[in-house]
C-alpha cells in the first residue's frame, strides 16, 4: 500500500469519528463487534499493505479483509474475524458490505417453494369478487391481463403479466434452482451462478406487494358501486409480500456460498 | 477520470454491483468480468449521466399525458365518465376514503414528482461537482429508488377494475391511454434511478 492512501484512509476515518459519534463498521449482533473492550471498528491495513487481490479480496484473509463499499466505493478494510461473525456497513455512507454475508441455501429454497405455492393460488383464485343487484363478476390476475389486451391497451397487459405473474414465479424458480445447484459439486455451481445473477437481475421487477396495494385501492373504489368480497388471491398476495421482504432482505448471502471456494 | 484517493477505482478495485464482492480490475484473464458470479464489472456504471437524463427527460415528457388524459373510463347506463389520476383522487376524497385517497395521492402524484426532481437535482449536484451534505444525497437518492416501484399501484388497480366491471351497458371500465403514459412514467423513472450511478455523488466531491 502506498503510505499516501494509508495517510488518506486514516485522515477520512478521524474526521468521521469527528463529526458524528463513531459508528462501528459492524452492527449486527451488536455485542461482537465490541468484544473484550476491544472495538472492532474499521481499520487500516496498516503495514502489511494490500493481500495478494489475484481475484477476489472477499475471502477471509490472515489479518483483514479489504472490501470496497458498493454504495460510496470507499476502500476499507475489516479484521478477518468480525467479518466472519458478523454483517459490515461500511463507514461512511452505512451500506451493507459484501464482507460479513452468510450463506444459508435451505432456507432461500423453502422461501422460494413456499412462494410458488402461494403465487399458485393467487393465480387459480379471484382476488376480488364483485355484486351488483345479483350479478355476480370475479377476477383473478389473469383476467386483469386478458380484459386489458380487449381493450387494446397491449402494452399495459404485457407489463401487468410480467410484473404480476411472470417474473415473481420465474424468480421462485430461479431461487429454487440455484439454491440446489450452488449447494452442489464444482460443476453444479457453475450453472448455479447463471441462475443467481438472474434471479437478482429480475428481483426488483417483481411487483407483488406494489398489487396488493392495488387490489384494495380496487376494492375501496368498487366499495360504493357494489358489494365486494375478497378473494383467496388476495390473502396469497399479502403472504407473497411478506415473503418476498424476508428472502430479499437475506439475498446477499447466497454470494458468500459462490466466494468461499 | 480522476477518482478520490480513498476510493477503491484509484486502486483498480471494485464491487461488483450483482454479487457486490470486491474485485480487482483487470483480472488475470484481461476481461472485465466478475470472477464470482461472472457479470461484467465496471469501475463505475457506463454513460450513467446521460443515460440518467435520457430516461428522466422521457420520463417527464410522458408525465405531461399521464396527467392530462384519462386513466378510466366508467361508463354506467352507457354514460362515461373519464378519470384522470387527479380526478380518481377526488372522488375518493369526496366520498371520504381518506386514507386511501391519501394513498393514490403519494403513490401517482408525489412519487413520480419526488423522483424526478430528486434524480434531475442529484445528476445537476454530480455535474456541478457540489460536496454539499454527500450523505444526506446519498440517503436521499437510496429512498427514491426504494419507493419508485410503489407508483405502480394505479396501474394495477385500473387491470383489476377492467376485469371485474364487465357488465355490459350497466357497468363496464375502459382503460384510458394516460394509464399507459402514466406505466412509461413509472418504468423509466425505475430505469433512471438504477443507471443512476450512486458512487459518482462521492467522485465528483473530491475533485
Amino acid at each position: 500500500m502506498s503510505p499516501e492512501f494509508c495517510g488518506t484512509l486514516a485522515l477520512r476515518v478521524c474526521s468521521t469519528t469527528r463529526h458524528r459519534p463513531f459508528r462501528p463498521a459492524c452492527r449486527a449482533g451488536q455485542g461482537a463487534a465490541r468484544e473484550g473492550g476491544r472495538r472492532h471498528g474499521p481499520v487500516l491495513a496498516d503495514g502489511v499493505g494490500y493481500p495478494a487481490l489475484s481475484t477476489v479480496a472477499a475471502k477471509p484473509l490472515q489479518e483483514s479483509v479489504v472490501e470496497a463499499c458498493p454504495d460510496c466505493d470507499l476502500l476499507q478494510s475489516i479484521p478477518a474475524d468480525v467479518v466472519q461473525r458478523t454483517t459490515c456497513h461500511c463507514v461512511r455512507c452505512g451500506a451493507r458490505l459484501a464482507a460479513g454475508d452468510q450463506p444459508n441455501l435451505e432456507r432461500d429454497a423453502a422461501l422460494a417453494a413456499a412462494a410458488l405455492v402461494l403465487l399458485t393460488v393467487a393465480n387459480l383464485f379471484p382476488i376480488l369478487e364483485f355484486d351488483l343487484n345479483g350479478r355476480v363478476q370475479t377476477a383473478t390476475v389473469f383476467d386483469g391481463v386478458v380484459s386489458m389486451w380487449q381493450q387494446q391497451r397491449y402494452e399495459l397487459a404485457v407489463l401487468i403479466l410480467l410484473v404480476a405473474i411472470l417474473i415473481p414465479a420465474l424468480h421462485a424458480v430461479a431461487v429454487l434452482v440455484r439454491s440446489q445447484l450452488l449447494g452442489s459439486a464444482a460443476r453444479g455451481r457453475q450453472r448455479g451462478r447463471w441462475w443467481a445473477v438472474w434471479s437478482e437481475r429480475i428481483a426488483p421487477w417483481g411487483m407483488t406487494e406494489v398489487y396488493l396495494l392495488g387490489a384494495l385501492v380496487a376494492f375501496v373504489k368498487l366499495g360504493d358501486l357494489a358489494s365486494v368480497v375478497v378473494g383467496p388471491a388476495l390473502y396469497a398476495f399479502a403472504a407473497m409480500s411478506v415473503l418476498t421482504a424476508w428472502s430479499s432482505a437475506h439475498a446477499a448471502g447466497m454470494w458468500a456460498a459462490l466466494r468461499r471456494r | 477520470m480522476n477518482y478520490p484517493s480513498d476510493s477503491a477505482a484509484r486502486h483498480g478495485l471494485t464491487c461488483c454491483h450483482i454479487c457486490h464482492s470486491t474485485v480487482s480490475l483487470p483480472v488475470a484473464s484481461g476481461h472485465w468480468q466478475c470472477p464470482v458470479c461472472a457479470a461484467r464489472v465496471h469501475l463505475r456504471h457506463p454513460h450513467s449521466v446521460q443515460r440518467t437524463w435520457a430516461l428522466i427527460l422521457t420520463a417527464v415528457i410522458c408525465y405531461i399525458p399521464a396527467n392530462i388524459y384519462p386513466i378510466m373510463t366508467v361508463v354506467r347506463f352507457g354514460r362515461g365518465a373519464p378519470d384522470t389520476i387527479a380526478s380518481g383522487i377526488v372522488h375518493l376524497a369526496a366520498e371520504g376514503q381518506w386514507p386511501i385517497a391519501i394513498l393514490v395521492f403519494m403513490a401517482s402524484i408525489v412519487v413520480p414528482i419526488l423522483k424526478m426532481v430528486v434524480l434531475i437535482a442529484l445528476l445537476v449536484s454530480v455535474q456541478c461537482g457540489w460536496r454539499w451534505r454527500l450523505l444526506e444525497r446519498a440517503r436521499l437518492y437510496r429512498f427514491i429508488d426504494v419507493i419508485g416501484r410503489w407508483s405502480m399501484i394505479d396501474v394495477f388497480m385500473i387491470s383489476i377494475l377492467v376485469a371485474l366491471v364487465r357488465l355490459g351497458a350497466v357497468a363496464t371500465v375502459v382503460p384510458g391511454v394516460g394509464a399507459a403514459f402514466f406505466a412509461a412514467v413509472v418504468l423509466s423513472t425505475m430505469f433512471a434511478a438504477s443507471s443512476f450511478d450512486e458512487r459518482l455523488l462521492w467522485d465528483s466531491a473530491h475533485e
